[in-house]
């Protein structure tokens, strides 16, 4: 899929780009694709390159502007760093980052935890699909690892 | 393998890499696949030059043997259609030969219950029934596979064994002929309002093109069904959801897409599309459905839809591509000593070096340009100065 078929996913059944005849209104997508990849930085050399052949860092600041051009209330990042370059990273973080004082939830899921401590303010532990501890994010590491493992707290002092 | 001396020339469009890519993977391929051919021709001792100019006088010297290339081409294209629609959403339809053989039962059933009505809605309705008998047959393993996840290779092969049978009941018990004295299993005969005219009957084309080319309006229609299912794939919504859970079902699903009823979709389309494969046989050439209807052109729609990578315009052309090789088969049987599966081989080699060629300009492709856009992303990332990569 092109840039600019992945810049309208899960938009694509709005009635602004739908053309006649059950068509998609491709020239508006790919208007909204250029500034897109304008306003987010993407490289790529035009919206009809394939996706696949950016490098990760510029598919995920695609997802992300894709993801950011309707001002959600709430964000979801799942992983939102794994596999990407330090610059990458970076920018991914600055992102999230700046829509936390926009005013808006990000929910961040990660198996990173520097990246947790680095841009939490609640941290919440899951263990077997049940949340087993919320903490403030100047928690000891071993602290939260532990929750992440079933244990409770208390349990450090037995071992 | 490949020469790497290239270097990325980003100015270059990416339409021109595209289509000089496309250039170099088929030219490469047919080299390839005549080379070992003729290594198998001349082990029976003919002369593997003469073979392909035989092949291509017996598929163009003359208007009739161009009219008979497109006239095997015509239910190619309907089958390798069905077959791409569904593998552009991710399906493997297996299921076209069954869809095809159901469709010519419904379709024959069309034409001889409604024969009371004048053509212009006699044959429109035939040719509805044979799709709409298709999209049925293929409406069941699409059923099973969303509701139980049945896998789609097996349900569809299954049904396959199916439709034989079905037919083979049908043409025993309630469609037989009452004809007194028949041999041969089949129904009675089509009005011919139920028939489609061949191209050369309407144009006046009978001298150069004798009655036996079943060259018929259906070759056009088959045009035109590459022409839709192009406009359905790569202009509509529809088709962007298709094409969203083949390349990817987990983001499509996020992007708000129903996987389960846009394949269900899919399945019926290419089960429609599979329903116009019989049709030239039924409508064209014989005008009854009898036991020895024509077999094996939903299979030969996967090669048609492999060799046309499963676009409609490479499958209009590898369609034709097909029909010239069984042309060319016909002048080989005559002229030389070899046999018959010979071209079954070329055509054998010919779609594994295909595939191969594609994947290797894919890969080189995909290569340069990763090569240009690091390259890109590092000039400018240089000029920002602050993230050098390690």
């Amino acid at each position: 899929m092109t840039l600019w078929e992945n810049s309208v996913l899960g938009r694509h059944d709005r009635k602004e780009y739908a053309g006649g005849l059950g068509a998609l209104a491709i020239k508006k997508i790919k208007a909204l694709a250029a500034r897109l990849i304008r306003d987010f930085d993407v490289r790529a050399r035009n919206v009809s390159v394939d996706a696949s052949t950016l490098s990760g860092g510029n598919q995920q600041k695609l997802i992300l502007a894709r993801e950011l051009e309707d001002d959600p209330v709430l964000l979801i990042a799942h992983q939102p760093t794994r596999g990407l370059d330090v610059g990458a990273i970076e920018f991914v973080w600055t992102q999230l980052l700046e829509q936390k004082g926009a005013g808006r939830a990000v929910l961040l899921i990660s198996a990173e935890l520097d990246e947790i401590y680095e841009l939490s303010d609640r941290i919440l532990t899951l263990y077997e699909g049940k949340i087993t501890g919320e903490f403030h994010p100047d928690v000891a590491p071993d602290v939260i690892g532990l929750a992440m493992t079933g244990g409770r707290r208390g349990d450090e002092a037995v071992r | 393998m490949s020469a790497r001396t290239i270097t990325p020339t980003p100015t270059r469009s990416p339409w021109v890499e595209l289509i000089g890519g496309q250039a170099l993977a088929l030219g490469g391929a047919f080299l390839f696949a005549a080379l070992v051919g003729a290594l198998i021709i001349r082990a029976y001792g003919v002369s593997p030059l003469e073979v392909y100019r035989i092949i291509w006088v017996y598929s163009s010297s003359e208007l009739s043997d161009f009219a008979r290339v497109l006239a095997n081409a015509t239910p190619l294209i309907f089958s390798g259609l069905a077959v791409a629609v569904a593998f552009k959403a991710g399906l493997f339809n297996i299921g076209v030969e069954g869809q095809y053989i159901v469709a010519m039962l419904t379709a024959s059933m069309a034409a001889l219950g409604l024969d009371f009505l004048p053509s212009a809605l006699l044959l429109p309705a035939v040719v509805l029934n044979g799709m709409l008998g298709g999209a049925l047959w293929a409406l069941i393993p699409g059923l099973l596979k969303v509701r139980t996840g049945a896998h789609e290779v097996v349900t569809t092969i299954m049904m396959n064994g199916i439709a034989l049978s079905l037919v083979a009941w049908a043409l025993l018990d309630p469609l037989k002929s009452s004809e007194q004295g028949l041999v041969d299993l089949r129904t009675d005969i089509f009005t011919t309002k139920a028939l489609v005219p061949t191209i050369a009957t309407s144009l006046g084309l009978e001298e150069q093109i004798p009655g036996s080319v079943h060259l018929t309006w259906l070759f056009p229609l088959a045009l035109l069904s590459c022409a839709l299912v192009w406009f359905l794939l790569f202009r509509t919504r529809l088709g962007y959801e298709i094409r969203a859970i083949g390349s990817s079902s987990g983001s499509a699903e996020a992007g708000g897409i129903s996987i389960r009823s846009l394949q269900l979709k899919a399945f019926v389309i290419s089960g429609a599309l599979g329903g116009l494969v019989g049709l030239n046989n039924l409508l064209g050439d014989r005008g009854y459905l009898g036991h020895n209807y024509e077999i094996g052109l939903g299979f030969a729609g996967i090669t048609v839809a492999f060799l046309g990578r499963n676009h409609p315009l490479g499958i209009a052309l590898a369609a034709i591509l097909l029909g010239m090789l069984a042309r060319g088969q016909e002048g080989i049987a005559v002229t030389f000593e070899l046999p018959s599966e010979t071209l079954i081989i070329l055509e054998g080699i010919l779609i594994l070096s295909v595939v191969i060629a594609y994947e290797m300009v894919r890969r080189g492709l995909a290569r340069r340009r990763q090569r240009a856009v690091r390259a890109e992303e590092r000039a400018i990332s240089t000029e920002g100065a602050e993230d050098a990569p390690a």
